[in-house]
């Protein structure tokens, strides 16, 4: 097991919002979309399990050690996060950005030896960003940014990949160019857990979903198992829908119907 | 002939002066009732001056400014010399208020539109202003036979404090030095020094109190230097101060009982004759 | 890493002529073949010493004044993310401020030990009312730091409505000036000026990473917390004794760190030298021309950093929109 939550209790504040009795495991090789509606919980579930997010009652383990027990740079070793950032404040280029993946690898100051630069570039490269390298990111289109944050993550080296509405900014053409991507990455040995919003696309490519619902997991399990007619309607209060089976995949889709249209 | 000529100025200034209606130091005319019995005194110097002139029974009111003599402390006050409290004033209806120094207009307009009397009075030289201050004061209380001795033992007074003859040193006045602020063109100062036997060597900058470059300073090489406040430790050791001939003679003084030579009043002899000791030793030393 | 030795050494070669020209400039006139002997040890009557002990001292002083503000500008425009910030927003300058104005109208002349004080004051009750379960909330800082200059403020203006004899002294102090300088205390400035810098250079990439985001830098390995406190010391720290030693100068922390990082790019390892030779250059021309224009009085120098500062700002502003 890489990753396992048992019996994971947080909440904000005495009137706030909570996560209650989490308990889920991420085999190393997973791909697993977290899926729900808005303010069930899966930002803040994803920071506990990237490590940002402490206070929680329960136990978290890496590789059956428990979070607490790693120093931040061992941590950064195993983990990298991609948030929803789209903007940066300061002008950095794309080299310069994806050479910060490397910082559990150099001390403080950064400084790259060969090794790691040659490292950085195939990492760009691979993500077809070469001949934008000096680039200033802020400049790129919100997919090409999207690659860049990835890229990143994928110089730092660790072995699972946690993202956040990786799709967020992005059009339908890049978003499929987005989950090709993690796929093939996927397929390169990473683990990843990401917050997917989109639904059908998430249910075409990966083999397990968790679903959420008010701080707590309502299903887990494959597209097929845990995107049913019961639980969407559940979880999203939704009645307007019906799912269908993509005639060529097999994967479940959400099918939506404007009100004045009678299932 | 000076003496003559002092003379006839006091008669001509007593002669000048309408009763009733008075021409203040800024060229306002103020009609007052004569004589006065309350008076509220915003300037530090005026009241010196009155409690000179034995008149101190008559003031209602002076500012928190107001010190010496010690027992002017103890009077009513009417705000400070920055703000005057309108509305006290107002309240003890005085028969006069006399303003000093032209920094309360916005006072002095407002207790106008309520119909007080206020006399502005500024003198800008030791002289010719000073006697006209002392009439002025005189003709309001009534009394110019005892204004005329005033302005005579005044006289009598600068007399014996101004240095005749000798070498004119080039004095250097600082006022502060974070950052270094100088005595520049500051008439009744510039006055004072001049007769005390001294010069000052900024007497053309272009304001009061202008913020010097150190440098000018050492370029203009003045004879004493006196430090209008309380320095440091070790001011001697400015560099600034060590290259001039001050510096090198040890002719720097801290003179900081500033009152004596910034207030135009009744202290302005003994104010000279401060200036003047420091003259006198410094050029002992030269 | 080659773009930081060419405009490092630019600047520098900047810097070496605006110090010829401040050596050989000043109310006596001294030419700059003598003024450049007299450095090197031609001894001389008055105009030696005028050389050696009031230009030197004060060029020395302006460089590093101004560079101190300048990195501390680069520091708390990283640390706030915030290019438009300039270093008297944590509210330091105004405790300084605050400090020295009592210890003028209580009559005393050593002005360094209370604006030390009310700027470590100051720094310290912002950063204890910052961290929130025991981690520095940049917002809160921000906020802070903005409230207590106000505060601050407000106080000096009450004592010069009070003490209205003092106003003049105390609104020139504000103005920032260089003249009074303390060979010991610049020695001491400059000594911490150095630790500072290269402290700011060693964990520059960990600030550069914390610029993208704290989940990130977390993630990536960089003790987030660390970096943000001591930063901010740093950063009050050098605002702190630039304040303490010349007053409020303002304009130098805003706009340095801007224009470098137009030509540099955000790596904090390149900005924080280049700002700093950058600073200086820029402190040491207002100086000079604040003491030479019009003599013999002088401008405060404040006035100069602003009146130059604000239009370059501004015409960069303007470049940028246009890019």
């Amino acid at each position: 097991m890489l990753l396992e939550g048992k019996n994971i209790d947080f909440s904000y504040g005495p009137d706030g919002f909570c996560l209650s009795s989490i308990s889920l495991s991420i085999e190393k090789g997973e791909v697993v979309s977290l899926i729900g509606p808005n303010g069930a919980g899966k930002t803040t579930l994803i920071k506990i399990f990237s490590g940002l997010t402490s206070g929680y009652t329960g136990e978290l383990l890496l590789n059956s050690k428990k979070f607490g027990e790693y120093k931040g740079v061992e941590l950064a070793k195993f983990i990298s996060y991609i948030p929803q950032v789209d903007m940066m404040t300061f002008d950095f280029t794309v080299e310069q950005l994806v050479s910060m993946g490397r910082r559990p690898f150099t001390n403080e100051t950064g400084l790259l030896s060969k090794a790691d630069i040659e490292i950085v570039r195939d990492t760009i490269d691979s993500f077809g960003l070469y001949n934008k390298k000096d680039l200033v990111y802020n400049n790129l289109s919100g997919g090409e940014k999207r690659m860049v944050l990835i890229a990143r993550a994928i110089a730092q080296e660790a072995g699972l990949l946690l993202m956040d509405e990786p799709m967020t900014y992005l059009d339908m053409g890049h978003q499929v160019a987005l989950m090709e991507k993690i796929m093939e990455l996927n397929g390169r040995g990473r683990t990843v857990f990401m917050i997917s919003h989109g639904i059908n696309l998430a249910a075409e490519y990966v083999k397990r979903v968790i679903l959420m619902k008010n701080g707590r997991i309502l299903d887990d399990g494959t597209p097929e198992k845990v995107i049913s007619d019961d639980n969407i309607r559940k979880a999203y209060g939704l009645k307007n829908f019906y799912i269908e089976k993509n005639r060529l995949s097999g994967r479940p889709n959400v099918i939506i119907v404007p009100g004045k249209y009678r299932i | 002939m000076k003496k003559i000529f002092f003379i006839i100025t006091v008669f001509l200034c007593t002669a000048a002066l309408h009763a009733g209606l008075f021409v203040d130091d800024v060229g306002r005319t103020v009609n007052v009732k004569t004589p006065v019995n309350s008076i509220v005194c915003l300037s530090p110097a005026h009241t010196e001056m009155i409690y000179w002139m034995g008149a101190q029974n008559r003031l209602a009111a002076v500012s928190t400014s107001c010190d010496y003599p010690a027992a002017a402390k103890k009077l009513e006050k009417a705000g400070s010399f920055m703000e005057p409290d309108v509305e006290k004033i107002v309240a003890l209806k005085p028969d006069v208020v006399i303003s000093g120094g032209g920094v309360q207009k916005k006072a002095i307009a407002k207790l106008e539109e309520l119909g007080i009397p206020v006399m502005v009075l500024y003198p800008r030289n030791v002289d010719k202003d000073m006697w006209r201050n002392i009439n002025i004061i005189g003709k309001l209380l009534e009394e110019p036979v005892m204004a005329r001795n005033k302005v005579i033992e005044y006289e009598r007074m600068m007399d014996e404090v101004t240095r005749r003859g000798g070498y004119e040193l080039k004095v250097y006045m600082e006022m502060w030095n974070q950052p270094v602020m100088a005595v520049g063109n500051a008439s009744f100062i510039n006055q004072m020094v001049k007769l005390s036997g001294g010069r000052n060597i900024l007497a053309g900058a272009g304001s009061e109190y202008p913020k010097i470059s150190p440098e000018e300073i050492v370029k203009r090489n003045p004879d004493v230097i006196i430090l209008l406040y309380k320095p440091e430790k070790d001011y001697m050791d400015r560099p600034y101060f060590k290259q001039t001939n001050a510096g090198k003679k040890g002719n720097i003084y801290v003179f900081d009982n500033t009152d004596i030579i910034l207030r135009p009043g009744p202290r302005v002899p003994a104010g000279i004759k401060s200036l003047r000791k420091i003259m006198d030793k410094a050029e002992t030393k030269i | 890493m080659k773009k930081a030795v060419l405009y490092s050494s630019l600047l520098a070669i900047l810097l070496i002529l605006c110090f010829l020209w401040a050596i050989s400039t000043g109310s006596v006139h001294i030419s700059l073949s003598d003024a450049l002997a007299y450095l090197t040890g031609r001894a001389g009557a008055q105009d030696h010493d005028i050389v050696m002990k009031i230009r030197l001292p004060r060029i020395i002083f302006a460089v590093l004044v101004g560079g101190m503000l300048a990195v501390s500008g680069v520091i708390l425009q990283a640390l706030l993310k915030n290019p438009l910030v300039d270093p008297f927003i944590t509210g330091i300058s105004s405790g300084a401020a605050f400090g020295a104005a009592c210890a003028m109208i209580a009559g005393m002349s050593a002005l360094i030990a209370p604006s030390m004080a009310g700027a470590l004051l100051t720094m310290y009750f912002v950063y204890r009312i910052s961290k929130i379960k025991g981690s520095l909330n940049i917002t809160v800082l921000l906020l802070t730091g903005v409230m207590a200059g106000s505060f601050f403020s407000s106080l000096i203006m009450l004592l010069n409505a009070v003490y209205s004899r003092d106003l003049v002294k105390v609104m020139l102090w504000l103005m920032g000036d260089l003249s009074n300088i303390n060979a010991s205390m610049a020695l001491y400035a400059a000594a911490i000026a150095l630790l500072i810098i290269v402290f700011a250079m060693y964990f520059g990439n960990d600030l550069n990473i914390l610029t993208t985001g704290e989940a990130e830098a977390k993630t990536l390995g960089v003790n987030v917390e660390f970096i943000k406190v001591s930063y901010f010391i740093a950063a009050s720290l050098l605002t702190a004794v630039s304040v303490a030693l010349s007053g409020v100068i303002g304009f130098v922390g805003l706009i340095i760190p801007h224009i470098i990082r137009f030509f540099t790019g955000p790596d904090t390892r390149v900005l924080v030298p280049c700002s700093f030779l950058a600073g200086g250059v820029f402190l040491l021309a207002s100086d000079t021309l604040a003491r030479t224009l019009f003599l013999p009085g002088e401008i405060p120098v404040g006035v100069i950093t602003g009146l130059i500062g604000v239009p370059v700002f501004i015409f960069l502003m303007l470049r940028k929109k246009a890019v």
